[in-house]
C-alpha cells in the first residue's frame, strides 16, 4: 500500500523536485553547525556588505556577519518554528474536528462557531493579534502559527468525520460495544490520516511564510537571532545598493514555501484513494 | 417451536423533523419510522422481516442491536430489557450482533481481515492475543476464508468474500441472535446463494437465531421459518412461511406475493399491480395504514386502526377483514 503511494508520488516530477529541495533544506538545518565555521552572531563591522567570496559564500550583512551562516541557522529557526507550530496546531485542530464531527449536537455548534471566528480573520492578522496579546519572541510566534493552523484542519477533519461516521464499520463497532475513544482513535482518525498529512504539508508552507512575515514586521523572532524574515527586513533598507541582502533570504523563503506546496499537492494526489491506478 | 428469545413490545421510533413554515416559525413533526410494532422471535428460528424500502424494517433491526433508541416500547432479550441499565448490559451486546447490507462499507479499509474479525474480542478483552488469533483462524475456516487471507485488506476481496468477513466478525463473540440487515441484497445473484447457504450451515453449527431483514421474498422463502410483513412502520402480518405464502391474509401481503416475478414467460401476468405510492411516514393515513391503496378498503378502514389478531394458530393479521 505504501509502495503504491510512493510510486504514484514519484510520477509527479514537480512534487519530487519540491521534495528534493525540502530534503536539502532539512539536511542543511540539521547539519547546520557542521557546515559553517563562523558564528552567526559574530560582527565584523569592517567587512560589512561584502560580495560573495570564498570566505563569505553569500557575502556579509550590515554588521559584517556571514550571510551563509545566518541563512543556515535561519533555516533551523524557520523550520523548527513552523513544525512545532503546525504540529501542535494540528493536534488541537484534529481533536476539535473529531469531537465536533463525531458527537454533533451542541458540541459541534460550539466548536464550529469557534472555528468560524478563527477563520473570519485573515491568517496573518490572526497571527499578529496573537503576538500582540502574548508579546513577540520565538515561542509566541510558534503559538501564533499553531492558532492559525487550527481552524482549517479542524474544519476539514470535522467534514471527514461526519462523512465517515455513518459508515457501517463504525456502526459495527458500536454494536460490538466499542467505546467512543476506541472508535475515534482506531477507526476515525486513521481513516483521515492521509488528508491530515496533506493539510499539514500545505500548512507548513503558509507557516514559514507567516513566521517570516511576523519577523519582517518585527513581531516574530527578535534580533540578533537569524531569521529569514528578519534578514529580509534589514536588507530592505539597502535593496538598491546591496540587493543580495534581500535576494538570498527571499529566494530561500520562496523555495521552501513553494516546495511545501508542491509536495502537498503531490501527496494529495498520491494519497487519493479514488485514483486507484497504481 | 421453543420459547421466546427476543420480544419486541410496542416498539415506536419517531424521528423529529423540523418543518419550516415561514422565516420565523418552524414546527417539529415526526417521521414515524416504526409505529407500534410487537413481535416475538423464538430461539433457533429464522425470523424474516420483509417490506418495501422505507417501511421501517432496517430501523427495527438497528433498534434491536441498540444502534437506535426507541421513542417508546421495549425489547426483551431472554426476558430482560436490552435498554435497562444493568451489569449484564455488557453481556447483552455480545449476545446480539448484526450483519450489514453493504460489505463495502461495513469493514474498515485500514484493518486486515484478521484484525477486523478479532476486533469484537479485543473490545471485550476476551482471551489472550494467541487465543484470539486461534479463534479468528477457526472462524475464517468456518466462513470459508483461506488462512492466507488473514493478513489481507478488505479491498483485496470480492463482495461475497467481504460479506464472509462480516459474518465471521459477527460470530466472534459467540452471539445467540444475529440481525441480518439485507445481507445479500448488495451481492451478485450467483454469490447470494453461497452466502445464504453458509448462513444456514452456521446456524446449525452455532445454534443461532436470525432476524433476517429483506425485501426479496424469494430469499426469505428460502431461509425463514416465520415471516413478518411491514408496511409504513406497521406490522401487517406475521405467519409461518407456509401460511404466508399459501394463505396470505392481508391485502398488502397478497399484492407483494403477486409481484414476485415468475421465471416463465409463458405464464401470463395476471396480478393486479398496486396503485399509487406509499404515503409519507411523516403524515401517515389515519386508520389502517394501507387503506389508501387497498382494494378492499371500506369506511371503517379509514377510521379505525386494525390490531394484529390471530386468524389461525400463529398467523396474525392486522386487517378488519
Amino acid at each position: 500500500m505504501t509502495g503504491t503511494i510512493f510510486r504514484r508520488f514519484l510520477r509527479r516530477k514537480v512534487s519530487v523536485a519540491g521534495a528534493v529541495v525540502l530534503i536539502f533544506f532539512f539536511l542543511v538545518a540539521i547539519a547546520g553547525p557542521m557546515l559553517c565555521s563562523q558564528d552567526p552572531l559574530e560582527q565584523d563591522l569592517v567587512n560589512k556588505y561584502q560580495d560573495p567570496s570564498v570566505e563569505h559564500w553569500f557575502g556579509t550583512d550590515y554588521l559584517g556577519r556571514d550571510t551563509f551562516t545566518r541563512m543556515v541557522y535561519g533555516a533551523r529557526i524557520s523550520l523548527t518554528l513552523s513544525f512545532t507550530g503546525v504540529f501542535s496546531g494540528c493536534a488541537v485542530g484534529v481533536l476539535m474536528g473529531v469531537c465536533a464531527g463525531y458527537f454533533g449536537g451542541w458540541v459541534d455548534t460550539v466548536i464550529s462557531r469557534v472555528i468560524d471566528i478563527l477563520l473570519a480573520f485573515p491568517s496573518l492578522l490572526l497571527a499578529i493579534t496573537v503576538v500582540a496579546i502574548l508579546g513577540n519572541g520565538t515561542q509566541n510566534t510558534a503559538i501564533a502559527i499553531a492558532i492559525f493552523s487550527i481552524p482549517s484542519i479542524a474544519r476539514m477533519v470535522r467534514g471527514i468525520v461526519m462523512a465517515n461516521k455513518g459508515a457501517e464499520y463504525i456502526q459495527a463497532c458500536q454494536v460490538m460495544g466499542a467505546s467512543h475513544s476506541r472508535i475515534i482513535f482506531t477507526h476515525i482518525i486513521p481513516n483521515a490520516v492521509s488528508q491530515i498529512i496533506v493539510n499539514i504539508t500545505l500548512n507548513l508552507g503558509t507557516a514559514i511564510l507567516t513566521a517570516s512575515s511576523l519577523s519582517f514586521l518585527g513581531l516574530g523572532v527578535q534580533p540578533p537571532d537569524p531569521e529569514w524574515g528578519a534578514m529580509l527586513s534589514t536588507g530592505r533598507d539597502v535593496i538598491r545598493a546591496y540587493p543580495l541582502a534581500v535576494f538570498i533570504p527571499g529566494i530561500a523563503v520562496t523555495l521552501v514555501v513553494m516546495s511545501f506546496s508542491l509536495v502537498g499537492d503531490g501527496l494529495r494526489d498520491a494519497l487519493d484513494p479514488k485514483l486507484k491506478n497504481g | 417451536m421453543s420459547d421466546a428469545l427476543l420480544e419486541v413490545q410496542n416498539l415506536k421510533l419517531y424521528y423529529p423533523v423540523k418543518v419550516r413554515q415561514n422565516v420565523l416559525r418552524s414546527e417539529t413533526r415526526y417521521v414515524k419510522a416504526v409505529d407500534d410494532i410487537s413481535f416475538t422471535v423464538n430461539k433457533g428460528e429464522t425470523f424474516g422481516l420483509v417490506g418495501e424500502s422505507g417501511c421501517g424494517k432496517s430501523t427495527t433491526g438497528k433498534t434491536i442491536v441498540k444502534l437506535l433508541r426507541p421513542t417508546a416500547g421495549d425489547i426483551l432479550f431472554e426476558g430482560k430489557s436490552i435498554f435497562a441499565r444493568q451489569e449484564e448490559g455488557q453481556d447483552l451486546t455480545t449476545r446480539i450482533q448484526i450483519i450489514f447490507q453493504d460489505p463495502y462499507s461495513s469493514l474498515d479499509p485500514r484493518f486486515t481481515v484478521g484484525r477486523c474479525i478479532a476486533e469484537p474480542m479485543v473490545v471485550h478483552k476476551t482471551g489472550t492475543p494467541q487465543q484470539r488469533e486461534e479463534r479468528v483462524r477457526q472462524l475464517m475456516k468456518d466462513v470459508g476464508l483461506r488462512p492466507e487471507h488473514y493478513t489481507k485488506y478488505p479491498h483485496e476481496f470480492s463482495g461475497g468474500q467481504r460479506q464472509r468477513i462480516g459474518v465471521a466478525r459477527a460470530l466472534a463473540l459467540n452471539p445467540s441472535l444475529i440481525v441480518c440487515d439485507e445481507p445479500v441484497s448488495a451481492l451478485d445473484v450467483s454469490i447470494q446463494a453461497q452466502i445464504l447457504n453458509l448462513m444456514q450451515d452456521l446456524q446449525k453449527k452455532y445454534d443461532l437465531t436470525y432476524i433476517f431483514i429483506s425485501h426479496n421474498l424469494s430469499v426469505v422463502k428460502h431461509l425463514c421459518d416465520r415471516i413478518a410483513v411491514m408496511y409504513l412502520g406497521n406490522m401487517v402480518e406475521i405467519a409461518s412461511k407456509n401460511d404466508l405464502f399459501d394463505r396470505p391474509a392481508h391485502p398488502y401481503t397478497q399484492a407483494l406475493l403477486d409481484a414476485i416475478p415468475i421465471p416463465d414467460p409463458d405464464i401470463p401476468t395476471m396480478q393486479e399491480m398496486l396503485e399509487g405510492d406509499v404515503p409519507s411516514p411523516m403524515d401517515p393515513p389515519a386508520g389502517c395504514c394501507f387503506h389508501t391503496r387497498c382494494k378492499k378498503a371500506c369506511p371503517r378502514c379509514a377510521q379505525e386502526r386494525p390490531r394484529l389478531r390471530e386468524i389461525a394458530p400463529g398467523h396474525l393479521v392486522a386487517c378488519h377483514f
